[in-house]
């Protein structure tokens, strides 16, 4: 969700690169012992397709609805810190490069989208492998909705976080009475719309092989020394 | 070759974006958007214009948005309304500024890595971005008539196919290639 | 120098890439490798450049032994380096420094820096990328990434130099100019391509792949390109049969046009 710099105090996005940069760094570790010297170009190559997927891809009405589309299938795909770590540099190239997004909101949206959209993915994923279609839509569905309800609550927390003295607010203005059915129910759709998309996308990532079994560690394709 | 320089102007934005988020008057505010339209030299009027263009939509919409609610309830401040915007405007000018002039790469001179991946992700963007267009050309041009919302869908995932197999050959490839070059022996 | 014995690769999901593949080259010698799309000539040279480990079968390269726990021996690496560079298919995988300038000295990092310098600006300058030392590789043309690689492969300057169809997007003046340096040079080159017509100006021993992925020709590139059944069973060419003023033709096409018209009774 590209919130622009602005409407988020410094209270909550200060601590929120608190929690993120521990990640980051913890991430950037799992990728590199368990993919070694792939570790980089893998990145690397993850990045620039999640940056044209979030970029190009659905630019929602209102312009403060950018959606990261694909988390919870590079998730399923190559695992929760890959694709963490990937959305964290496609927020950061979109705010330095295309001055999208904002800088201050990266960590909340890393942190929401990211991290928790990822680890619901796998999560909700892990709990219901039996029934594999239904478990890869349902990972998408709650990789969109959880990290929106988190959105949604950061910013209609703003108004109490952040106020003047005389009570007016000193950044976004609205509680969570109208974030959340205005960030929530457009992603209620959303979601449903990737989890189908997610869905066709894995029947074929399953022929290819694409999947380990021990999907923490990525797929490691092709021959290595 | 690379400059330190924009390392420094790195810092100093985020600096700024920070104390921009720390202020809360209006007036300071202003002064400060007044002093980087003045420094950021020629092309200003675009910074200007650009940051606009990015937060216009936001802005129109909070700012409707908080004065319905204040018709409503009877308690709208036109403090809060002219913070609001001018920390809006403050803040998009400043990315706009440091978008424009700040060289990702030579900000990050420091940190071989970090240059590598981002010399990767350029490259492999332009990659998919051929991918996607060929893509789309090749449906229209086998689409005769206007396609349903169902082939629509599977011509989408059919793309997705091909971006995450291709994604996973170019990482292999890219490996490959530093491997070559003895990338990986330092 | 080069001795392949029984070589045999697949890929981990069970396509088989190349089987039984014996070869030996000697230093200086010169090498154009033929064969259909997906026969296994990238696979073949990855594998001489040490990026593949053979499932099957054994590699030496000047005696020593390649297998995996060599590869990993980060010494030796990079003495193996400096001597065999490979130039890819497709230029993207071999690029991935911040301009050119710098994508041309990488694989120079042991010499000083003012030998790298003089060895960039000469390398550039003979691939008419001189003007464009400080651009990001990113943003060149086809063309001119390939002609980067080659000169990221040339200036390493070693003694066994690998190229993956080089002149797939090369301007004829660029192609003309490598057949002439690698001529006057004596590198040893092994040469990936289907181009027929170039064949011989690569090099004067050919090497063909079929499409099971075997050795199935080893000798001088004349008798290879003399070899119509062995070019048509290979797919190196097509056989395309019609009838104009009353004669029945066999025209044997080849991806640089008309290579030889049979008349057919
Ligand atoms: N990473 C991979 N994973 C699985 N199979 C692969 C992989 N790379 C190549 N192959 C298969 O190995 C075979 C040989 O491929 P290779 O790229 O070596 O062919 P080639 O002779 O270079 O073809 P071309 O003329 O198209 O470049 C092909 O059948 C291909 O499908
Ligand atoms: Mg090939």
């Amino acid at each position: 969700m590209h919130i622009p710099d602005g409407l988020i105090s410094p209270q909550t996005y200060l601590p929120a690169v608190a929690i993120a940069a521990p990640l980051w760094l913890l991430a950037s570790r799992k990728l590199r012992t368990a993919l070694e010297d792939e570790a980089l170009p893998r990145l690397a190559v993850f990045t620039a397709l999640s940056f044209l997927l979030t970029t190009l891809m659905l630019p929602l009405p209102g312009g403060t609805n950018g959606h990261a589309i694909g988390v919870a299938l590079l998730t399923l795909c190559f695992g929760p810190w890959t694709a963490f770590l990937a959305y964290s540099l496609v927020l950061l190239l979109q705010a330095l490069v295309l001055g999208a997004g904002g800088i201050t909101t990266l960590p909340v949206n890393a942190l929401a989208m990211g991290f928790v959209g990822a680890w619901t993915a796998w999560a909700v994923f892990s709990l219901l492998h039996r029934y594999e279609t239904a478990a890869v839509a349902a990972a998408v569905w709650f990789s969109v909705i959880i990290p929106a309800l988190l959105v949604a609550l950061v910013l209609g927390a703003q108004p109490s976080i952040a106020q003047a003295p005389d009570g007016t607010p000193r950044f976004f203005p609205f509680g969570p009475a109208v974030t959340l059915p205005a960030i929530v129910i457009p992603h209620l759709f959303i979601g449903a719309a990737e989890a189908v998309f997610t869905c066709l996308v894995w029947r074929h990532a399953r022929r290819r092989r694409w999947v380990n079994p021990d999907r923490s560690k990525g797929v490691k394709a092709g021959v290595h020394p | 070759m690379t400059s330190p320089g924009h390392g420094w102007r790195l810092l100093a934005y985020l600096t700024a974006v920070v104390a921009g988020t720390a202020v809360h008057d209006p007036r300071w505010l202003a002064a400060a958007l007044g002093a980087a339209l003045l420094l950021s030299g020629r092309g200003r009027g675009a910074l200007l214009r650009r940051a606009l263009k990015g937060v216009a939509a936001v802005a129109l919409l909070v700012s409707g948005g908080y004065l319905i609610m204040g018709a409503i309830l009877g308690e709208a401040s036109s403090e809060f309304l002219l913070l609001l915007n001018t920390r809006l405007i403050l803040l998009a000018t400043l990315t706009a500024w440091a978008v424009r002039d700040i060289d990702l790469d030579r900000a990050l001179c420091r940190y071989p890595e970090a240059r590598r991946w981002l010399s990767i992700v350029r490259v492999q963007i332009a990659l998919f971005v051929r991918l996607a267009q060929e893509f789309r050309q090749a449906q229209r041009s086998r689409a005769a008539f206007h396609p349903s919302l169902a082939s629509r869908t599977r011509g989408v995932a059919a793309l997705g196919v091909a971006a995450l197999d291709k994604a996973l050959h170019n990482a292999e490839e890219v490996t490959q290639g530093m491997r070559s070059r003895g990338a990986f022996d330092d | 120098m080069i001795e392949l014995a029984e070589v045999g690769v697949d890929f981990p999901d069970g396509r088989c890439a190349l089987e039984e593949i014996d070869l030996r080259i000697e230093a200086g010698e010169r090498i154009v490798l033929l064969g259909a799309n997906g026969c296994g000539k990238s696979t073949l040279l990855k594998v001489l450049n040490a990026l593949i480990v053979p499932c099957r079968g054994s590699y030496r390269f000047d005696g020593e032994a390649i297998d995996g726990a060599r590869v990993r021996d980060r010494k030796w690496s990079r003495r193996f380096r400096r001597r065999m560079a490979l130039m890819f298919q497709h230029p993207e995988a071999m690029l991935f420094n911040p301009t050119v300038e710098e994508e041309i000295g990488y694989g120079l990092r042991h010499l000083s820096d003012a030998e790298r310098r003089e060895r960039v600006a000469r390398w550039a300058a003979e691939l008419g990328l001189s003007a464009r030392l400080s651009v990001p590789p990113s943003a060149l043309s086809g063309g001119e990434k390939q002609r980067l690689c080659l000169a990221c492969v040339l200036a390493v300057e070693p003694d066994v130099l690998l190229l993956d169809e080089p002149t797939a997007s090369l301007d004829p003046r660029t192609v003309g100019w490598l057949i002439h340096h690698l001529a006057e040079s004596n590198i040893t080159t092994i040469v990936a391509t289907h181009h027929l017509a170039l064949a011989p100006e690569f090099g004067s021993r050919a090497v063909v792949l079929s499409e099971a992925h075997r050795i199935v020709f080893d000798g001088p590139v004349e008798d290879a390109l003399a070899n119509t059944p062995l070019l048509l069973e290979n797919n190196l060419a097509y056989a395309h049969r019609h009838s104009h003023s009353g004669h029945e033709h066999l025209h044997l096409l080849c991806p640089d046009g008309l290579l030889a018209a049979e008349e057919m009774k």
